[in-house]
């Protein structure tokens, strides 16, 4: 007979409720898919071709749908300043930390000098070592507020930023440094004339003289620049440096362009992640292997805790500090107590912006960068 | 409409955009990528934008040839694809470090690979979209708790430096009172 009861209980049984039911995976190969080891001589298990179906015959499902990763994905902002940045992001695969990695440093992008018009250099600086140095200046510029200037383009005031750089070191005077505050922003666009050869009667003598640049207004009414004017990020780089009697007088274009290009548009430092290392200490460590422990490690990751009765025990203090050096494992009888792991979907970033933009700006441009071209192929798979 | 244009060491084809070609296997070269407004068809270089090759007969198998991309996308959509239970193959290789392209291979259970790839992409920028609201929020969150943190420490300093003037002005004070 079955009774009422009966068939509620049915209703609600589910089999992982019984306790001894695994569910999910067994712990070994948890570890195995959620942490790099690093033994003595290699690390193990770095493999992360996470296949839907990897753990079938185990009756585990190891996609990670989208909900999931709503759920999952998390951003803890540890430090955030004007030009560097310091945010773990947890939850996210290293393909898309190596993504955001790789767009961070070549494809978003910046402004820097690309064309320097050199009227008179008699500086030891040869013309183009010169125009090299002034091209990896970096420049505090919103690349947002520009357009790239192609081929076809006039450089005018949407595409192009103008300086003026003009030193001469007077004669009787000592060795002149020429540093980046010298560089004076044109925000009407080039000075230099084109020469026109042979102007006709009908041409417009008597309209402005043709420069490089055809700026229709001025960038000094845009409102982002009416206040601050545009100048490098730092005023106090070393161009160059002059004995008494040289001089030097030239104009430099910056335009937008990405760091593939070439790295002077590169908008970071650099930037770079780590996994979020784990130190497990395996078994007790006591007395006289705690002190050496504790000794042996650079980053101070351990630490003693007294146990009573004179004796001591070493913990694992600051486990975020470990850079992974090893030397914990060196010795023979601390090899086995101590385990280095990585956790595979925790990375700490660290954004160093050369003060274009701020560091979590370029960030999400990053983001967005890798937005445009899932729509890129999706538009051309269609 | 066809048009001819040099590819890599000198070949020409002939394309054809959205006629497949076949080949003496009978495999099929489809050319895509219709030149919306945001992107051309065909890249600076003339090289079409993204190619597939596959099977007249079975489309659940397929090559596809995407240009102007590297590890940077691939990675990420061979990771999306891997995570799709369709998917019983999912792989990207880069044929030539200099040529800018890279080959996705997609082997289905029965769906249409292109489908697939489709989706993927899709999810991928779903993803990216989640990230960067999570991730504005937590800046935001963090510049709010710095500004509080520094009002904090604002007020603490003008409390302490009114305390140190009240000892001054009490022991002056004190001190014309003993004269």
């Amino acid at each position: 007979m079955v009774t009422e009861e009966d068939k509620i209980f049915a209703k609600n049984f589910k089999i992982d409720d019984l306790s001894d039911v695994p569910a999910g995976l067994p712990p070994h190969l948890k570890l195995k898919q959620n942490r790099v080891v690093s033994k003595k001589d290699a690390s193990v298990d770095t493999a992360d071709a996470i296949y839907s179906g990897s753990y079938v015959s185990s009756g585990v499902d190891n996609s990670v749908k989208l909900e999931n990763f709503y759920e999952d994905f998390k951003v803890d902002v540890i430090s955030c300043t004007e030009t560097d940045m310091e945010f773990d992001m947890i939850g996210i695969d290293a393909a898309f930390a190596n993504a955001f990695r790789r767009i961070l440093i070549a494809e978003v992008p910046s402004m820097a000098i690309e064309k320097v018009l050199i009227a008179y250099n008699t500086s030891l600086i040869v013309d183009e070592v010169l125009a090299h140095r002034i091209g990896l200046i970096p420049i505090a510029a919103d690349p947002r507020l520009f357009e790239y200037l192609t081929e076809n383009d006039q450089p005018n005031e949407k595409n192009t930023i103008v300086f003026k750089l003009h030193v001469k070191c007077p004669k009787g005077q000592p060795r002149l440094q020429v540093l980046t505050n010298e560089l004076q922003w044109l925000p009407n666009g080039s000075e230099f004339l084109k020469e026109t050869g042979g102007s006709t009667s009908n041409s417009n003598s008597n309209s402005k003289p043709k420069t490089y640049t055809s700026f229709s207004c001025s960038q000094d009414s845009l409102p982002e620049f009416a206040d601050n004017p545009i100048t490098p990020t730092y005023l106090d780089i070393l161009i160059a440096k002059l004995s008494p009697g040289q001089e030097i007088e030239l104009e430099a274009h910056a335009v937008k362009g990405i760091g593939k290009t070439h790295a002077k548009w590169s908008p970071v430092g650099t930037a770079w992640y780590r996994m979020l290392p784990e130190v497990v200490l395996l078994g007790e460590v006591e007395d006289e292997k705690a002190e050496r422990l504790v000794k042996v490690c650079p980053q101070n990751v351990f630490d003693i805790e007294d146990m009573g009765n004179g004796r001591k025990r070493a913990t694992v203090a600051q486990p975020r500090n470990c850079t992974l050096c090893k030397e914990c494992i060196r010795d023979h009888d601390l090899v086995d107590l101590v385990d280095l792991r990585s956790v595979k979907n925790h990375f700490i970033f660290k954004i160093e912006s050369t003060g274009s933009l701020p560091p979590d700006v370029i960030f999400t441009e990053a983001v967005k960068i890798l937005e445009d071209k899932c729509e890129r192929v999706i538009a051309d798979l269609s | 409409m066809f048009r001819e244009i040099e590819y890599g060491q000198g070949f020409s084809l002939l394309l054809a955009p959205r006629q497949p070609k076949q080949n003496e296997l009978g495999f099929k070269t489809q050319y895509n990528a219709t030149s919306s407004s945001k992107n051309d068809a065909v890249t600076a270089k003339g090289r079409s934008r993204e190619m597939e090759h596959g099977s007249f007969t079975n489309d659940k198998d397929a090559s596809f040839t995407l240009a102007e991309e590297d590890h940077t996308l691939a990675n990420a959509v061979r990771f999306m694809l891997n995570q799709d239970p369709r998917v019983t193959l999912a792989g990207y290789s880069i044929p030539h470090p200099s040529l800018e392209c890279v080959n996705v291979r997609v082997q289905t259970t029965g769906d249409p690979a292109r489908e697939v790839l489709k989706d993927a992409c899709q999810e991928l920028m779903l993803m990216n979209r989640h990230v960067r609201s999570v991730f504005d929020k937590a800046v935001s969150e963090f510049k709010v708790e710095q500004a509080r943190l520094a009002a904090e420490e604002e007020e603490k300093k003008k409390a302490e430096e009114e305390e140190i003037k009240k000892q001054r002005d009490l022991l002056a004070s004190m001190d014309i009172e003993s004269d």
